[in-house]
């Protein structure tokens, strides 16, 4: 590694905990720590009458998006871009690393490019929000129905005030830029397969997982199976409207009802919480009574304590999944997981291996999952087998090799 | 709208055998000798021909032509006919100070009353101003069809008398007896006039119109409708024509003087038409055919059927051009269209740099905030001047982009090739900026003014797009006709359009 690279990304995880900004810092510290120059450049709401580009400590800068247009990916204020395209363009790097489009702006990464046309461009694309309008989740707006391929027309069906041609200029906006980068990281095969169905070939292409950081990193993993936490279970996450909370509930309800001595810890939220978003689990809460528990939001330093006290981490979400960092996290942890069969969810946990497949949004089949879990022998041999997430070194060295090729 | 127009005679003369000729006005004006008057003659002989001779010599007649006058009493009585006359001569100069006569000529009997040296009666204008409306219309009617007459435009002729003819809206009920009026018009020159009487037509009722251009100098000009004869319903006429095609395209929107001619009296009245692009005017004619057929479908269809005809005949050959070759460095301006989505700027900044290299100039056409958002990615950069508009009947008169070749770039096209890498093909297919005037006509017969949607058409018709030669729904047997109808207009004008490429010399 010789080269100095400048990260810019969306957000900064001061200021928010997202997870594309957070695994963009940990790159930042990561390659500073491995003895790498490196600078953070990060999108942030700075305030009124802030200046335009801050810096927030070494290396790190934020820049104000006031200037962008409704939709983030635009500059309405070209005095804006162009101050920022000059200060990008002066740093003393031989590659820009950018994390999302979306608040950076594609009209910035394509005057960058012009201003910098000696340097090396890469693009990590956490989601898929390119390829989709519906916050890139490619779910339809209405019903639960899952979208497997972009199609201008079925996307103007989700968005019936836009036509069919504006979705077709959309990616081919999007496309134009994205086949301008040197090479494109993924942080799963199943992003990298959607974003080639769509169209993105060209740029060299790598798929890389999220680092956890070196503080996750070092923590010591379970080795050894607990039996007595064989039927414990456990969500963690906010109970937005596809992360499949409501799934969960019920079918661990149901699961409860055949197997009495279950228990699910719901981590990220308050039970009010989730009977506000999801109104029709109250009876199934109900139902289970004491055997769910809600602790409410947690210190991300201590997810791999929480994951540690139960027995499974359940990731129940109805759509895709890019690369979920709680099933890092869980793998980090040694704890075995239950998960929808779809996208980077599938991908990400071999079943038998780190731990079991539920069909996707079937509360019946959760249940029966659920059961199968509870079995001491499954439990025990999952957690034999449950592979590490990315180690440092291995991220290093593949980051390493996208960025200098 | 039913005047008298009686007159006082000022010169009564008996010619003998029963005739007896009466002159209200002999105005020289220029060349040209204006009478008009009453005559009688025995009911046994046939309506007398009048001409005007000059030392035996006869002078050719530019109008002559006979009327009614109710006013003049007691004819019968004697076995006499009486009628009015108009006659026009044309008046040699080198004879204009000699005596003149006016011969009547009745079967094989002829008699000649030497005409006043002087000018007598009122002047032409205040003449026409005092008779009968159906009078001055016809020979309103006559100075649209004959060069002869046109003398009177100029002289002002007709100005106290169109201004006596009401000016009722182009389209309102309980008008002058009328139950409704409705008259439109396009840029294609064509007018159609519908009048609802408020019962039954009467037969041999007739609808004309003449349409009233601002001429030089403050004159007129005349033309009269011409095509299919006025579509008859029970109790609706409707009249479609076209102006003649030496009218420039295209045509600003004529006055028109109607009328409305039944047994035993008339209606006269002016107005302006409403304007329409020609599809909408052909859509509108339709639902007047439709009103005035009252439920009889194959009449209208056939009447309108015949009017897509006509027009077909008379306004194809106007709108093609001929294809020319451009050099290889004629200067390009790049035109985008389809614009009208924020993703439009986008792709077009991704593209400016290669756009740029190709181009002299930017046209960016389409709804005014999208197409400045486009035109800034270029004010921005500095490098090619940008446009946001642009109006194709200037752009013609003044030969904007006549030594200029057009590429019309559609954005959506724009984003295919920059997503294949294929912008600089996007440059190859021209449109010689010469031949601008004629897609202006093309726009007037088959299209609307508004010259983005225009060259935008155009241009998607160059690309094979199926939805250029759509004109808004489709509906019914007539809907598909004139959909036909209308992209026949382009298909057959859109090759002429393209610009070959000239030989490079040896």
């Amino acid at each position: 590694m010789t080269e100095a690279v400048c990260i810019v990304a969306h957000a900064h995880p001061d200021f928010s905990k997202g997870g594309g900004e957070t695994a963009a810092y940990r790159e930042f510290a990561t390659l500073r720590g491995a003895g790498r120059p490196a600078a953070l450049v990060t999108a942030a709401e700075t305030g009124a009458g802030s200046e335009f580009i801050l810096r927030h400590a070494a290396d790190e800068y934020l820049f104000a998006i006031g200037g962008m247009s409704e939709d983030r990916l635009w500059w309405s204020d070209i005095a804006d871009r162009r101050a920022l395209v000059r200060f990008l363009a002066a740093q003393p790097v031989g590659v820009f690393h950018f994390h999302h489009l979306w608040r950076v702006g594609i009209d910035l990464v394509t005057e960058l490019m012009e201003a910098r046309p000696d340097a090396r461009f890469v693009v990590t694309l956490h989601e898929m929000l390119a390829i989709c309008a519906h916050h890139g989740q490619m779910i339809r707006t209405r019903g639960r129905e899952l979208c497997r391929a972009f199609a201008p027309t079925q996307c103007a069906g989700c968005f019936p005030e836009r036509t069919a041609r504006h979705f077709a200029l959309r990616r081919a906006a999007f496309l134009a830029v994205l086949r301008r980068f040197d090479a494109v990281v993924y942080p799963s095969d199943f992003v990298r397969g959607r974003f080639r169905d769509w169209g993105l070939v060209g740029p060299h292409e790598v798929v890389l997982e999220n680092y956890l950081g070196d503080a996750l990193a070092a923590f010591p993993r379970r080795v050894a199976a607990d039996a007595s936490l064989a039927g414990s279970f456990a969500f963690f996450g906010q109970p937005t409207p596809f992360k499949g909370l409501d799934v969960l509930v019920r079918g661990f309800a149901l699961a409860l009802a055949a197997m009495p001595g279950l228990s699910l810890a719901v981590f990220g939220c308050e039970r009010e919480d989730v009977i506000r978003m999801f109104p029709e689990v109250a009876g199934a809460l109900d139902q289970a009574g004491a055997a769910v528990s809600f602790f409410g939001r947690y210190d991300q330093a201590e997810v791999l304590d929480l994951m540690q006290t139960v027995g499974w981490v359940v990731v129940p979400s109805i759509w895709w999944e890019n690369s979920p960092v709680v099933i890092q996290e869980a793998k980090r942890a040694g704890t075995p997981l239950v998960v929808s069969d779809i996208g980077g969810m599938a991908e990400k946990v071999r079943p038998g291996v780190d731990g079991l497949h539920f069909k996707r949004g079937s509360v019946q089949d959760l249940a029966r999952v659920l059961r199968v879990a509870a079995g001491v022998e499954v439990f025990e041999r999952v957690v034999g087998t449950i592979g590490d997430s990315l180690g440092q070194k291995a991220f290093l060295e593949r980051l390493g090799s996208t960025l200098e090729r | 709208m039913h005047p008298a127009g009686v007159v006082s005679a000022t010169m009564q003369a008996s010619l003998g055998n029963g005739v007896h000729l009466a002159l209200d006005c002999l105005q020289r004006v220029g060349s040209n000798l204006f009478v008009q008057g009453w005559l009688t003659w025995p009911q046994a002989r046939p309506a007398p021909d009048l001409a005007v001779a000059c030392g035996g010599a006869t002078l050719a007649t530019r109008l002559a032509s006979l009327h009614e006058r109710p006013d003049i009493q007691g004819a019968a009585r004697n076995a006499l006919v009486a009628k009015g006359f108009l006659l026009i001569a044309a008046l040699d100069e080198a004879r204009a100070a000699t005596a003149l006569d006016l011969v009547v000529q009745s079967g094989r009997e002829t008699c000649a009353q030497p005409l006043p040296e002087a000018n007598l009666g009122p002047s032409v204008a205040d003449m026409l101003g005092q008779s009968h409306w159906r009078i001055v219309f016809d020979l309103l009617e006559a100075a649209a069809d004959a060069p002869g007459l046109d003398w009177l435009l100029r002289a002002g002729c007709f100005g106290r008398w169109l201004d006596t003819v009401p000016l009722v809206p182009h389209g309102a009920d309980d008008q002058h007896g009328l139950r409704r009026i409705d008259a439109i018009a396009a840029p294609s020159g064509e007018c159609a006039v519908a009048v609802t009487l408020p019962g039954p037509m009467p037969e041999g009722t007739e609808l004309r119109a003449v349409a009233v251009l601002p001429g030089e100098g403050g004159s007129i000009r005349l033309h009269r409708l011409q095509g299919p004869a006025a579509l008859r319903g029970e109790s609706l006429l409707a009249l479609y024509g076209r102006l003649p095609p030496e009218v420039a395209l295209p045509m600003t929107v004529p006055k028109l003087v109607v009328e409305l001619r039944q047994p035993g009296g008339g209606s006269w009245f002016r107005t302006r038409p409403r304007a329409l692009p020609a599809p909408a005017f052909l859509t509108t004619l339709r639902q007047l055919a439709g009103a005035a057929a009252a439920g009889d479908t194959m009449h209208s269809f056939g009447w309108l059927r015949a009017v897509l005809e006509d027009r077909q005949d008379g306004l194809a050959p106007l709108a093609c051009p001929a294809p020319r070759a451009l050099a290889a460095d004629t200067p390009v301006v790049a035109v985008l269209h389809a614009i009208d989505d924020p993703f439009a700027a986008r792709l077009v900044l991704l593209a400016a740099a290669q756009i740029e290299r190709h181009a002299a100039e930017i046209l960016v056409v389409g709804p005014r905030p999208a197409a400045e958002a486009v035109a800034d990615i270029f004010l921005q950069r500095g490098r090619v001047p940008a446009r946001t508009s642009l109006d194709l009947a200037a752009a013609a008169r003044r030969g904007t982009y006549a030594r200029a070749a057009l590429v019309p770039i559609d954005t959506l096209a724009l984003g295919d090739a920059l997503v294949a890498g294929s912008v600089d093909a996007l440059f190859d297919r021209r449109i010689d900026g010469a031949a601008l005037p004629a897609l202006l006509r093309l726009a007037a017969v088959a299209g609307t003014m508004d010259g983005a949607e225009t060259l935008a058409r155009l241009a998607q018709l160059l690309d094979g797009g199926a939805e250029a030669l759509r004109f808004g729904r489709a509906e019914g047997a007539f809907g598909q006709l004139l959909g036909d109808h209308l992209a026949g207009f382009w298909r057959d004008a859109a090759p002429g359009f393209v610009a070959t490429a000239a030989h490079a010399p040896a």
